[in-house]
């Protein structure tokens, strides 16, 4: 069983660096197009502007994804840190359950608003791209977290502030 | 309850070692239902809304860009460039951060973007120059802040906007202040360095620095597309930004071939954890922000202020501390935006005009961006250098006690600040 989640997430984790990885190279690219197509050619990318901003978005929310399977969100160390090894890792756990039902609170507290968007099909100024599609990188995000660090606590365990057990997880 | 709820909380779901983001989502969650009672909807608007800002985009790709020119030996061909020119004086690997970080302060307009860019840059250099970890990591956070103070940041626009007041003496009004606190960075950083002997870099001698521009033009040239694009008026800092991933992609790649396509791609991945880790901080902020900002704490605090009829310099002395509270708190650009009018009116009864007390708000929401326990560059330091928040908590001290002196001189000198606007 194990051994399925621990496969179906790295799988996962292949699409995720893959997607997350493009947005942002995709993103640098439409910056130097817009900078050599108005110095160049006079012409300026009017889309621009929406566009990278929404890969950014795409990008943050699945790079944070990725974050909760490595264990690497940033979190205040200092208490935790001094408690015996079996103390912390009950702390870990529990860290990682609330972070899961916060981040399924989110998911829940999107859902009237993707339905709302959906509904009026309202779109971006510019590019005229259904606000759906950059909004839902919110909700997608953090379920996809949410599985991740429920997939990690039963494959792997609690994987905190060590980086090394997360280059570990990506093998 | 609203106490409770937006600063007790907080902190002791910090102390059970939540992730900050989860901690700054509960926060808002448990406003929304026990205090400011308004619909849910509000996280998902502002989650999105807090990252839908155009200057912003500068930060993933200043990271990426970090990462290029950390691992494709641009950083290190910089770096020994600059050593060769001001070697020989012990500290002065250290002072070079702070004059890059006021140098990139001034180009990236952000804080944590600033601090992301200065130490994947200097980092590996200053450790390997014989710095602890503990101090190039402080040096590295405490100097990033200055992106608030140091002209033409979004802080003094949009302080500009609110006070109305104009923008361009508030710049000009902001050189002197910014050059006082690196100055005091670069004092006491040569000091630390005398102290603790850290060894000096080969003196400065025509033939080495001849030989270490030759090995680093290409990578200098990273710094003038960036400045030279900015200043020039040619780019957007975010443009720069981008930019400058695409040069320092070509310098790694074709000119100095250090990094390939399967660095290239493990530079990729590791930047998109590293930006997520980052920015989803920022987007749970803007909704505690948001609430915060709309919770009517601040006034409240204002209110007690007037009420106890302080002399002027007792006066400043709790705005001070009020600005520093909220800035370890508050993003610089939200607590400007609410504060401003607020505090405005009682400052100026004390005599100080508003140019002055927009230098004093930057001042002071920049220490607060690395002020133990909050300080958002504190948790940009923990993403990157991978360390333990007590040991940036330890090392950021000094540089905290020395800029609050500073703010102080700042805020009781208001010539330092309006000698190069004629006194006004």
């Amino acid at each position: 069983m194990t051994v399925v989640i621990r496969r179906v997430a790295n799988a996962l984790m292949a699409v995720l660096r893959v997607t997350a990885g493009t947005m942002l190279m995709l993103s640098v690219g439409i910056n130097f197009a817009n900078i050599i197509g108005r110095y160049v050619f006079s012409v300026s990318l009017y889309w621009a502007e929406e566009a990278m901003l929404f890969l950014m978005i795409g990008c943050v929310f699945l790079g944070a994804s990725q974050a909760g399977w490595l264990g690497r969100h940033i979190r205040m160390d200092v208490m935790i840190s001094l408690l015996p090894p079996r103390a912390r890792k009950v702390f870990d756990v529990l860290a990682d359950l609330i972070t899961i039902a916060t981040c399924i609170a989110v998911a829940a507290f999107a859902w009237p608003v993707m339905t709302m968007f959906y509904e009026l099909d309202q779109r971006s100024e510019t590019a005229n791209i259904p606000l759906v599609i950059p909004q839902s990188a919110v909700p997608i995000g953090v379920v996809l977290m949410a599985l991740l660090i429920a997939a990690r606590l039963i494959a792997v365990g609690t994987r905190h502030d060590d980086i090394v057990a997360g280059r570990d997880l990506e093998h | 309850m609203t106490t409770f709820v937006y600063f007790i909380l907080p902190l002791i779901l910090l102390m059970l070692g939540l992730p900050i983001f989860v901690v700054l989502l509960l926060t808002s969650f448990a406003a929304i239902v026990f205090v400011a009672h308004v619909p849910t909807d509000a996280v998902q608007t502002y989650m999105f809304g807090s990252l839908d800002n155009f200057p912003l985009l500068a930060v993933p790709f200043f990271v990426l860009a970090g990462e290029i020119m950390g691992k494709g030996g641009i950083a290190d061909r910089v770096v020994n460039w600059v050593v060769s020119i001001i070697g020989g004086v012990r500290g002065s690997l250290a002072v070079t951060t702070v004059a890059s970080s006021e140098l990139f302060g001034a180009m990236a307009h952000t804080s944590v973007g600033t601090v992301v860019a200065i130490g994947r840059l200097l980092f590996p250099s200053l450790t390997k120059h014989g710095y602890s970890e503990r101090f190039a990591i402080s040096l590295i956070t405490s100097s990033g802040a200055v992106a608030v103070i140091i002209p033409p940041s979004i802080a003094m626009i949009l302080y500009a906007m609110t006070a109305e007041v104009s923008a361009i003496k508030l710049f000009t009004a902001g050189i002197l202040p910014s050059l006082l606190i690196g100055l005091v960075d670069a004092v006491y950083v040569m000091v630390y360095a005398r102290i603790k002997m850290v060894p000096l870099s080969a003196p400065a001698r025509w033939k080495n620095i001849w030989v270490s521009t030759k090995e680093a033009s290409w990578a200098i040239g990273t710094l003038v597309v960036i400045f030279g694009g900015i200043y020039g008026g040619v780019f957007t800092p975010t443009e720069a930004a981008g930019v400058a991933v695409v040069y320092s992609l070509f310098v790694a790649m074709v000119v100095y071939r250090t990094i390939g396509w399967r660095e290239l791609w493990q530079i990729i991945v590791s930047s998109v954890v590293l930006i997520g880790q980052i920015l989803i901080i920022v987007t749970s902020a803007g909704v505690y922000s948001w609430l915060m900002t709309t919770s009517g704490i601040p006034q409240r605090l204002i209110h007690g202020i007037e009420a106890m009829q302080l002399p002027h310099w007792q006066t400043l002395l709790f705005v001070n501390a009020g600005l520093l509270l909220a800035g370890s708190f508050l993003e610089p650009a939200p607590a400007i935006l609410v504060l401003t009018p607020l505090l405005l009116p009682i400052v100026e009864a004390a005599g100080i005009n508003a140019i002055h007390f927009g230098i004093i708000m930057a001042v002071n929401l920049s220490i607060g961006l690395y002020m133990p326990p909050f300080g958002l560059n504190l948790f940009a330091a923990r993403a990157i250098f991978n360390v333990p928040m007590s040991v940036i908590y330890r090392g950021v001290l000094p540089f905290v006690v020395l800029n609050f002196l500073a703010l102080l001189v700042i805020t009781y000198v208001p010539a330092i600040s309006t000698v190069l606007i004629g006194g006004r």
